[in-house]
Formats: C-alpha cells, sequence, structure tokens
C-alpha cells in the first residue's frame, strides 16, 4: 500500500472515528444523566426517610421541651452527616433551635424539609441541604473518561495509522537516500582511490626527484620530506614532522630568512652554491623556496639540489681548460723552438761533416789553408770535440722527439675513440713521464726500474688514447714522485702489466713505494684530494683520471695498497665498443 | 443526662466480683479436698481483703485516698473535667490521692455529703442550706468568685417581643422552669413569682425542663412566655431575643465543704490550699475550669446564706401543696 493510499483511508478512518466518538460521547452523556437522575431521585427518598427519621427523634425531644438534646442530637448529625451541608430546626415562630451549616462544594444540592409536630399548638421545622456533588462530578467524569477511552483507542489507531504511512513514507525516502549515499560512497571510494594514486603518485615522484624536498608550514615546521631527505639527514619523516626545517637540515641553517620572505611575501628565494662539509667532504647545494598557495595549507616547498658533483665538474672543466691552454701554450713554444733546434742540428751535422777528414773537399780545404786536416782531427779527437759535437746533436735530436711528441699529444687530444695498442699506450705515457722535467730532476724518475709485463696477443683496445695516455701518465708520476717523497730505498721499482680479463683489458701500474692507508686510498680519486705539499699539485689528477676510466670508457680505476706495501692502481678497460661513452667536458685544441 | 460514676470503688469490685464468688462457693464446696485446707485460708484472706474493699464508698480509707464529692449539675465527663485538676493539686498539697466522686442524683449527692461520705464536697447554695438544715454545719471551706463577685443570681426572662413587662403578666402564660432542684431555675424564681402573687395554677401551664438552656430555649421558640434561668444562660441566649422581666435577689456562690470526720488540721490545710489557689497561674486556670468566670476561692460563712433560707423557709411556708 503506497504512502498516499494510507493517508486518504488513514483520513476517512479518522472522520469515521470522529463521528463514533461523537455519537458514543452522546450516548453516554444520556446514560449518565439518566443514571443521575435515578440517582437523584433514590437520594430525594433516602433524604426523606432521614428527614423524617430525624424530624421524629427531634419531635420527641421538643416533646418533653429537651431543646438541648434535640440540638446535641443535631450537632451529632452533623458529624456524621458531612454530605449535609445544611440543616435547620426553626420553631413555629422561626427562631431557630439548632442546626448547621457548612461551605457547600457543588452547584448543586438537594433541599428538603419538614413540619415537626410536637405538641397540639406547637410544631418546629427541619430543613436539610444535601450535596450532590459527586453525581454531577461522577457524571462528567465517566462522560470525560469514556470519551477519553475511545478517543485514546482511536487516536492510538490514528498514530498506528500514521506511523505506518510515515514508515512508508519514511522507507521510499530512505530507499532513495539510501540510494544517494551509495551513490556518494561510490564516488567517495573513487575519490580515496584517486586521492591514494595522487598521493601515492606525488610521493613517488617526489622520491624519484634527485633533489631534496622539504614542504613546510608558514611556522617552518616540516610537513613532508622525500626519501633523499631522509637519505640526507638519516631521520625517518615520523621522525621529523613537526620540527623546524633548520633544525633537522643544518645545511639550510642560513636559509631562516629566505624562507621567512617566502611565507612572508610569497616570493621564490634561492640561494646558490651553498657551501658545507660533510664528514670533510666539500659539498655544494642550490637551495630555492616556493610559496604553497592558502589552498594547499600554506607554507613552502624547499628545495635542495646537491651540485658537488656539477662544481666538480666545472673545476676539472676548469682545469681541463687550464691545461689545454698550458697545451696549445707549449705547443706553440715548442713550435717556435722547433725552429731554431732544427738549426741546431743541422749545423752540427754540417760540423760535423766539415771535420771529417776522410772528404776530399775537406783535405783539400784544409790544404789550400795550409792546416794539416789529419793533425787537427787528431787534436779535435783528443780534446773530445766529436763527442761533444755528438753529445750536441744526441740532444738536440731528443729534444726534438720531445717537442714532436708534445706537438703529437696536443694534435691528437680530439676526443675521438680508435683502436690502438695497450703497449702503446703505455710506452707512450713512460716516454712522457722520463721526459718530463720534474721527474728527472725533482723524483729522480732514471733510478725507477721499470718492468713491463705485457700479455701477448692482447687485442687492441677501443678507448681516446689521448685521454688513456693522461690516465697512465697520472699512474706513473704518482707512483715515482710517492716513491721519491718517501725515499724509498733501491731499488725503486715500478710494474707495468697488461693483461685480459673476460672482456676488459687490466692495465696495473704497481710500485713499491710507501703506500697508503684506508682512509687515504678510499679519498684518493676525490678531487682536490692530495698528500703532497706542492702548490703546483692540484689534486685533481687521479680524479681525472677516475673520471676518463669509469665515465667516458665506462671501465673501473681501483686501488689496492697497504702502508709499507707499495700501491696497485689497475685500469680496467672494456674492449667491446658498445661500451664507448659519450664523452663531455675535456675536450682538446690543437 | 446524668451520668453517674460506679461507687467506689467500682472497678476493682468488678474485678473481685467473680473470683470472690468463687471463693465463696469454695469455702463450702471444695475444688479439691488435699490442698482443702491451704485453699480454705487463702480463701478466707481474699473474702477478708475484698470484704474490706467492698460495700459503700467509705470516706479516707486505710491508704489514705480522699473523696471530693460533686452535684451531678453537668454530665459525669463534664464534672470530671473540671474537677480533676483541683483533685490533682488537693493531692498533692495533702500528700494523698484525692479522687473525684459524681453522685448519680442530687439526693445521693447530700446523702453522701451528709452522711460523711465525703471528705470535700462541692455544692450549690441550695444544696448547703438543705444539708446544713439536715444533717448539721460542716467544716466550710471556700466559695467560688466569679468575675470578682461571690455571689451570683437568676432571672427570669421572657422574649423581646413579648408584651410581658412584669410578672403579673404572666397569669395565664405559659412558664418554663429549669431543674425542680435549681435554685436559680425554679426555687428563686418560684419565690419571686410568689412574691408578685403568681401561683402555679395561675399559669396556662408550667413545665420543668431540666435546665436553664432549655428554659432560654424554649422561651424564645415561642413555647413559653417567660422562663426561669441563671444568669449566665440569659447572658449566653440573651443577644438571640431574650428579655429581663425580674432577677432573683443575690445568693452566696457555690461552695467547698468538708466531712465533719475530716481533722482540723486537715480542713485547715484544705482550705488554706483552696483559699491561695487564685495565687498561681495553675491555681488560676483550676478554678476557671470549675465554673467559667470564676476568678478565685474566698472565704466563706454560713451566715452567707441566710438570705437563701430565708427564701426557703418563705417557700416552704407559702408554696403550693
Amino acid at each position: 500500500m503506497t504512502p498516499s493510499k494510507i493517508q486518504r483511508y488513514g483520513l476517512l478512518y479518522l472522520l469515521a472515528m470522529a463521528i463514533i466518538l461523537l455519537l458514543t460521547l452522546l450516548t453516554a452523556r444520556l446514560y449518565l444523566d439518566q443514571q443521575k437522575q435515578q440517582l437523584q431521585h433514590n437520594l430525594e427518598w433516602e433524604m426523606r426517610q432521614e428527614l423524617q427519621l430525624l424530624g421524629a427523634l427531634l419531635g420527641d425531644f421538643l416533646k418533653k421541651h429537651d431543646y438541648q438534646s434535640a440540638t446535641n442530637l443535631l450537632q451529632i448529625w452533623k458529624r456524621t452527616r458531612p454530605d449535609i451541608v445544611e440543616t435547620r430546626l426553626l420553631a413555629s415562630n422561626g427562631f431557630e433551635l439548632g442546626g448547621f451549616r457548612r461551605a457547600t462544594t457543588s452547584s448543586q444540592a438537594l433541599r428538603m424539609s419538614t413540619d415537626i409536630q410536637y405538641a397540639p399548638d406547637a410544631s418546629a421545622w427541619l430543613e436539610m441541604v444535601r450535596d450532590l456533588p459527586k453525581t454531577n462530578l461522577v457524571s462528567n467524569q465517566n462522560t470525560a473518561a469514556i470519551g477519553l477511552t475511545v478517543g485514546a483507542v482511536n487516536l492510538a489507531f490514528a498514530v498506528f495509522l500514521w506511523s505506518v504511512y510515515r514508515h512508508k513514507r519514511n522507507s521510499a525516502e530512505l530507499k532513495r537516500r539510501s540510494d544517494t549515499i551509495d551513490r556518494l560512497n561510490d564516488h567517495l571510494r573513487e575519490s580515496e582511490t584517486r586521492l591514494t594514486q595522487t598521493t601515492t603518485y606525488a610521493a613517488t615522484l617526489a622520491d624519484s626527484i634527485p633533489s631534496t624536498l622539504l614542504a613546510v608550514d608558514p611556522e617552518g615546521r616540516i610537513r613532508a620530506w622525500n626519501s633523499q631527505a631522509e637519505t640526507l639527514t638519516h631521520v625517518k619523516l615520523r621522525d621529523a614532522k613537526g620540527h623546524r626545517f633548520d633544525q633537522m637540515m643544518p645545511l639550510l641553517g642560513g636559509q631562516g630568512d629566505k624562507v621567512r620572505r617566502t611565507l612572508e611575501q610569497g616570493s621564490v628565494e634561492r640561494s646558490s652554491r651553498l657551501v658545507t662539509v660533510a664528514g670533510g667532504t666539500i659539498r655544494y647545494s642550490d637551495v630555492a623556496v616556493h610559496p604553497l598557495p592558502e589552498e594547499a595549507g600554506g607554507g613552502a616547498i624547499i628545495r635542495v639540489d646537491d651540485i658537488s658533483q656539477r662544481v666538480r665538474f666545472e673545476q676539472m672543466m676548469v682545469q681541463s681548460e687550464k691545461m689545454n691552454v698550458l697545451a696549445a701554450l707549449a705547443a706553440g713554444v715548442a713550435q717556435e723552438i722547433n725552429s731554431p733546434l732544427s738549426g741546431v742540428l743541422q749545423n752540427c751535422q754540417n760540423i760535423s761533416r766539415r771535420l771529417d777528414p776522410t772528404l776530399q773537399v775537406n783535405r783539400k780545404t784544409a790544404d789550400a789553408a795550409g792546416l794539416d786536416l789529419e793533425r787537427m782531427s787528431d787534436y779535435l779527437v783528443r780534446r773530445n770535440i766529436p763527442e761533444f759535437l755528438d753529445l750536441v746533436r744526441d740532444s738536440a735530436e731528443r729534444a726534438g722527439r720531445i717537442i714532436a711528441d708534445m706537438l703529437a699529444f696536443s694534435r691528437r687530444s680530439s676526443g675521438g675513440f680508435e683502436k690502438v695498442s695497450a703497449a702503446e699506450l703505455v710506452e707512450t705515457a713512460v716516454r712522457l713521464a722520463s721526459s718530463d722535467y720534474e721527474m728527472k730532476k725533482k723524483y729522480n724518475f732514471a733510478q725507477v726500474e721499470i718492468t713491463r709485463d705485457f700479455a701477448g696477443n692482447l687485442p687492441l683496445l677501443h678507448c681516446d688514447r689521448t685521454r688513456i695516455e693522461q690516465v697512465l701518465l697520472n699512474l706513473i708520476r704518482n707512483a715515482v714522485q710517492a716513491m721519491a717523497l718517501a725515499e724509498t730505498p733501491a731499488p725503486r721499482l715500478l710494474v707495468l702489466r697488461l693483461r685480459q680479463d673476460d672482456g676488459d683489458l687490466l692495465i696495473e701500474v704497481t710500485d713499491n713505494g710507501p703506500g697508503m692507508n684506508e682512509e687515504t686510498s678510499q679519498r684518493v680519486f676525490d678531487p682536490f684530494y692530495t698528500t703532497k705539499n706542492s702548490e703546483a699539485d692540484t689534486g685533481l689528477g687521479l680524479s681525472v683520471a677516475h673520471f676518463v676510466v669509469v665515465e667516458q670508457h665506462g671501465g673501473d680505476l681501483t686501488i689496492d695498497t697497504r702502508p709499507g706495501h707499495g700501491c696497485r692502481f689497475t685500469v680496467q678497460l672494456p674492449l667491446k665498443p658498445d661500451r664507448e661513452l659519450a664523452i663531455g667536458g675535456f675536450t682538446t685544441s690543437a | 443526662m446524668i451520668n453517674a460514676e460506679p461507687g467506689f470503688p467500682g472497678h476493682i469490685e468488678k474485678l473481685l466480683k467473680f473470683p470472690k464468688i468463687l471463693v465463696i462457693l469454695h469455702l463450702f464446696f471444695p475444688f479439691n479436698r488435699k490442698s482443702t485446707a491451704m485453699m480454705r485460708i487463702l480463701a478466707a484472706l481474699i473474702v477478708l481483703l475484698t470484704s474490706a474493699a467492698a460495700g459503700p464508698a467509705t470516706a479516707a480509707d486505710a491508704e489514705g485516698r480522699m473523696i471530693l464529692a460533686v452535684h451531678p449539675y453537668l454530665p459525669f465527663q463534664e464534672i470530671r473535667k473540671r474537677f480533676d485538676p483541683l483533685a490533682d493539686y488537693l493531692s498533692t498539697i495533702l500528700g494523698r490521692n484525692v479522687d473525684v466522686r459524681v453522685g448519680r442524683s442530687y439526693k445521693e449527692h447530700l446523702a453522701r455529703i451528709g452522711g460523711d461520705k465525703a471528705d470535700i464536697a462541692f455544692v450549690d447554695p441550695a444544696a448547703y442550706v438543705e444539708l446544713s438544715g439536715r444533717f448539721g454545719r460542716k467544716p466550710l471551706l471556700a466559695r467560688l468568685e466569679v468575675e470578682g463577685r461571690p455571689v451570683f443570681k437568676g432571672v427570669i426572662a421572657t422574649r423581646e417581643d413579648s408584651p410581658i413587662t412584669d410578672l403579673q403578666d404572666l397569669m395565664g402564660r405559659r412558664f418554663a422552669f429549669g431543674d425542680v432542684f435549681s435554685t436559680m431555675a425554679h426555687l428563686l424564681p418560684r419565690y419571686l413569682l410568689q412574691q408578685a402573687g403568681v401561683r402555679l395554677e395561675d399559669f396556662a401551664y408550667y413545665r420543668f425542663l431540666g435546665s436553664s438552656t432549655n428554659v432560654a430555649l424554649g422561651v424564645l421558640a415561642g413555647d413559653f412566655d417567660a422562663g426561669g434561668m441563671k444568669e449566665e444562660v440569659f447572658r449566653e441566649f440573651q443577644h438571640q431575643g431574650l428579655r429581663p422581666l425580674t432577677w432573683t435577689p443575690e445568693l452566696s456562690e457555690h461552695l467547698f465543704v468538708a466531712g465533719n470526720h475530716v481533722p482540723a488540721e486537715q480542713v485547715e490545710k484544705l482550705r488554706s490550699a483552696l483559699l491561695r489557689l487564685h495565687h498561681s497561674t495553675k491555681g488560676k486556670r483550676i478554678i476557671q475550669s470549675i465554673k467559667q468566670g470564676a476568678s478565685a476561692l474566698v472565704p466563706v460563712r454560713n451566715s452567707d446564706y441566710d438570705n437563701l433560707r430565708a427564701i426557703f423557709h418563705k417557700l416552704a411556708r407559702d408554696s403550693d401543696p
């Protein structure tokens, strides 16, 4: 049954019940009135009897003129009949011999009287008034009770109908709302899923970014940070939340003003190349502070980018540029020296030829000059002049070779990969090291015994010749320097070993110098790290070598050393051409 | 209505009544042969004791109880209510119990007093005159003083609207007396009528209505044209329409007398106690409970009642057969 039908039938029922109630009340009222009349009739009869009885008793007293007893009887009557509101005994002359009067409790009363003839010429009048409140009240109460009962029953049923109607209506409404709620729940679940996905995506995105990200509230307290921040500070987000950002990340200690400006003004603040030292390592960072809009809760995002590697690259580039400039300068100087050197060499040869007594032209010219060429030759030999000339020539030739090597080195630094012999690379590096003035004079390179242990049938190496020669030169130079500075007793050994290990070529440079402790060996490839006190030592040699081998060739450069047991550097280079890496940062100009 | 208390010791008498009968029966018809001797002795003792307690009341029994007799002018309960406080007071003074006894009738009351069956008695003036005349003088203790005066009077009253103006107008009328023994409601009004030359047969009819109240009501109701009543009753109903025709002579108030058997020392003690009663607040209350308006108990003499004696003498001499 639909709510509307229930409503309609309910109204009809109420109308019917109202009519029935009225009829019931009317009937009840008529019945009760009849009962009331009957009751009143009974009361009248009863009162008449009492009046007669009382009158008889009073008459007996009055006959004896015992008026006092008569009034006493009336007082007893008063006490025993609370429903009698008035009783009066009046003499025939109107004098009230006795009686009483009470306040009536009802508007209806029954009044009766009787004549008491107590003497032939004497009579008295007895009046009595009786209250009749209860009948009316009872009548009204009964009527009201019946009406209320019927009304209550009808009302209860009407309420029941109404409740059924409401229930039906509410059920329909409930179903409609339930459907709405279901839809809302589905939408909510979808939104939650999307939110979770978005949150996860954002978290993953934040964690995937190499930058260190912090989200702070308008008071500078940490709300969130990514995994890079956790790695940097070794503090979990749950422990960092709520703390000041500069307390949890000391490297941002000086950024309070910038963060405050961002929070207050909504501007983006940047700090470039912040220098911090952590564990003895210099670290460079860029810091950017971005404001967060109010809808995102306000505050700011602090991004910290570790630019240490870039700075090192830049420094390496600068150093490399310097090297390039020096190389170019050296090339230019070499070119300039080459000419006079050629003249020296040429003229030495000419002198040697002009002093040769075996040449006919020389004998003829000497005869013409009246010179005994053989006796002059003997004198020159006795004075070691030809040896001097040979030395000059050798030196010039050697200088020429050095210059040629330098020119060749500078011309060949084009950055391109080519197939080269590893042995050839090693020999070139040895030669460059031996011709190094500092190597010879300062570090006694000549006293170093170089041992070559080259495996046979080694395949050609696909590499940048110049850069690998530079790496090997650095390794050889370091070994010699180390042995010289440590005053390693003779023999000072330098072992150069070549061998193949699967797809890689291994070049080992081993010395019997002082070796390194663990700390030094772990930092030896750090840029600008050096154990020497020379101003000329930039500390970049091994870091550049590491970069060239690892970054540019995809290989590896390792060290094996112990204090007092020398040092072995192993350059591991891949033999396969597909491991050639893009070269950046190191270019040379001829 | 007159209620009278059973004779002393009524309640004890009731209690002992049945056992005494049993004992007497047992004396002659023993129930248990074995204890006959003991039972006989016990029975004799009981009979002796109860016999001593039975019989007419005797004044001042062996335990020192005294009797205050009051004539039955009011219902018994009312009289007890009025006189018990005095009895308690006298008990305290005398150190003996004083019990109130109300005679079953006026005649019995007089007989009790005259026979010295009561230690103290409260009597009205007429009773005292009769008492003293019949039984001789009794020790006088004190008389009432009401509203400062030890005398009272009666009145012959009629209705306010009555045409009767004097006693002679009462001839052929209807007259009401109170109690036949009442001084103020009968004897004195009758005396006055007699003095006025009105005899009882001159009335259309006359009735004795038993109390001054009935007389007042009867007159007011129109059943009687006039009636004799106590002054206090007249005052009570005067506002309802009574008018005095004539007043009686003043008589000395009610009094307390003692029995001749009461030792003089005790008589003096009683007299002193009564006369100083009004000195205390409690005493005043005791006096006021005896009669409304009573203010004290004052000394009394036999001669205070001489005028009443003279009236009675005249009445007796001139009374109708």
